[in-house]
């Protein structure tokens, strides 16, 4: 009795976490490109590369990466599992890197939707945005997925 | 009035680049097609030197000891000041580097008090392989020429390769050859995937100037660097050349250069290497300096050793010794606070005694946007 009595539970507990957590794909995080970019997979090399200057053109086009401000959960996201840093550490690097290189930091855009429209609106845009908030989006499309 | 203008022009970039969202380092908008970005340096910082070996000029390109050293330096003030300003369309940018060189208290410096134009440069840039800029910029020469005016952002300060002397050592003269002027135009570009990438560039510049600015050169300035980087970005490996000729005393000098950045774990070693041959043979310059460093969460203490020795002068023609430790501390990604002491000695050198185990301190607050 005892013991079916802990299966219960248990089936329960797994139950309501799987309810919590919900769909896997809807706390996916999603990098999107302009569709002017011929690729259609990126590695997270890659998009590290593209995102802290190491790569500044594509398809003959600059590069246009569009971050967040550091509060938000896409940006919290993106910096630990893709370019596994804290916030410090990319602004550090981007000051050092504009003193050395000239080059300009990622555009900041405050918004999923804002992002998805300078994305879409520059031949060379990247950004990323929760997999939910890519429905119905034009002018972009998903070149690389990671969890949120 | 100078004082006053320059102090409330600066006062207004600072309050603007704080009230502005800053994006990773830079205040940006977007104007147009047009990005446009504001960057700025500004330091506070106190320095205290000992008594620095004197040197006096008694002919062109001929120096004697001072019998007598330097007075110590013991200096609280703001030093440098850089804005910067960027716009980009595409493929196509134009610089601009103003700066406030010792400080905008224009009492005791000779360019204090002033706003110049440092670099202003347009830049084509067609891919990674290749872009080419026109206008007047640093010489891509070593690890840090390109951006000595931020110097003490990235560095020990006074590094022999690219000397920006104090006005002690500037006095002592024949050090004005060290360091490669500006250059005029140039192309650059990278070679193959990131991060594994072998960086070129090759310039032409007028060479030396005159301090009213005319340029007395027989022939034009010449140079190029190649930097490999290997090991996903972690070794870095540089060549640099760079000749010009000048009038007498120097005539024809001709720089060379090697420089090793490589991370080992998170030992981070920088080294540059200098060898400046002049047409007499009497003013050759060998320089070397090692540094390493390691972070400690916002903390990056280092040590190093600078080498310098310079023929036409009896100061250093022996080599000077700088021993180095310090640390710099990331307050936030706006402020850097840094330490450094440094201990100069003159081996073999003809010096007052005074003038042979010179300490250096100097404390910094550096704000970046």
């Amino acid at each position: 009795m005892r013991t079916r009595w802990r299966r219960v539970t248990a089936l329960a507990a797994l139950a309501l976490a799987a309810v919590a957590a919900g769909p896997a794909w809807a706390s996916d995080i999603v990098v999107v490109v302009n569709d002017r970019v011929a690729a259609q997979t990126l590695s997270a090399e890659q998009v590290r590369a593209i995102y802290l200057g190491e790569q500044r053109f594509w398809n003959g086009q600059p590069t246009y990466p569009v971050t967040y401000p550091d509060q938000l959960p896409e940006m919290r996201a993106f910096l630990r599992s893709v370019l596994g840093m804290n916030i410090n550490e990319f602004k550090s690097l981007w000051i050092k890197r504009i003193f050395r290189t000239g080059d300009l930091p990622p555009v900041r855009v405050n918004t999923p939707e804002e992002a998805l429209r300078a994305v879409s609106g520059h031949a060379g845009g990247i950004g990323f945005v929760d997999a939910g908030a890519l429905e119905g989006a034009t002018g972009v499309h998903p070149v690389f997925r990671f969890p949120g | 009035m100078k004082r006053c203008s320059t102090a409330g022009w600066v006062l207004a970039v600072v309050l603007a680049a704080v009230s502005a969202p800053p994006t990773a380092g830079a205040v940006t908008g977007e104007i147009g097609d047009a990005r446009v970005s504001v960057n700025g340096y500004l330091d506070l910082q106190y320095t205290y030197m000992g008594r620095l070996p004197q040197g006096t000029e008694t002919a062109p390109g001929v120096f004697a000891v001072a019998p007598t050293p330097a007075d110590p330096i013991s200096t609280l003030g703001q030093e440098r000041m850089n804005l910067i300003l960027r716009v980009d369309e595409e493929r196509y940018r134009a610089t601009v580097n103003l700066r406030a060189a010792q400080g905008v208290d224009g009492d005791t410096h000779s360019t204090g008090g002033r706003v110049e134009v440092m670099e202003a440069y347009g830049e084509y840039r067609r891919d990674e392989r290749f872009s080419l800029r026109g206008g007047t910029f640093l010489t891509p020469f070593g690890i840090y020429n390109e951006f000595r005016y931020a110097i003490s952002l990235f560095a020990p300060v006074v590094l022999a390769t690219v000397y920006a002397p104090p006005d002690n050592y500037a006095d002592s003269g024949g050090l004005a050859h060290v360091a490669p002027d500006n250059v005029n135009l140039m192309a650059a570009g990278a070679l193959g995937r990131a991060p594994r990438w072998l960086a070129y560039a090759v310039y032409v510049g007028a060479g030396d100037r005159t301090a009213t600015g005319t340029d007395p050169n027989e022939d034009k300035a010449v140079g190029g660097r190649l930097t490999a980087r290997l090991a996903g970005g972690r070794r870095s490996i540089g060549v640099s050349y760079y000749t010009a000729k000048d009038p007498q005393p120097w005539g024809r000098h001709r720089h060379t250069m090697a420089s090793l950045d490589l991370w080992t774990g998170q030992l981070h070693t920088e080294s540059e290497m200098l060898w400046v041959r002049t047409s007499t043979d009497a003013a050759d310059v060998f320089a070397w300096y090692v540094r390493l460093s390691r972070p400690v969460g916002r903390a990056t203490p280092f040590i190093g050793l600078d080498f310098f020795r310079d023929d036409a002068n009896p100061i250093y023609a022996r080599g000077m010794r700088r021993w180095s430790a310090g640390a710099g501390y990331e307050a936030t990604s706006h402020l850097y606070l840094k330490a450094e002491y440094h201990y100069h000695t003159y081996p073999g050198a003809a010096i007052p005694d005074a003038a042979d185990a010179v300490h250096m301190v100097r404390l910094a607050a550096i704000m970046v946007f």
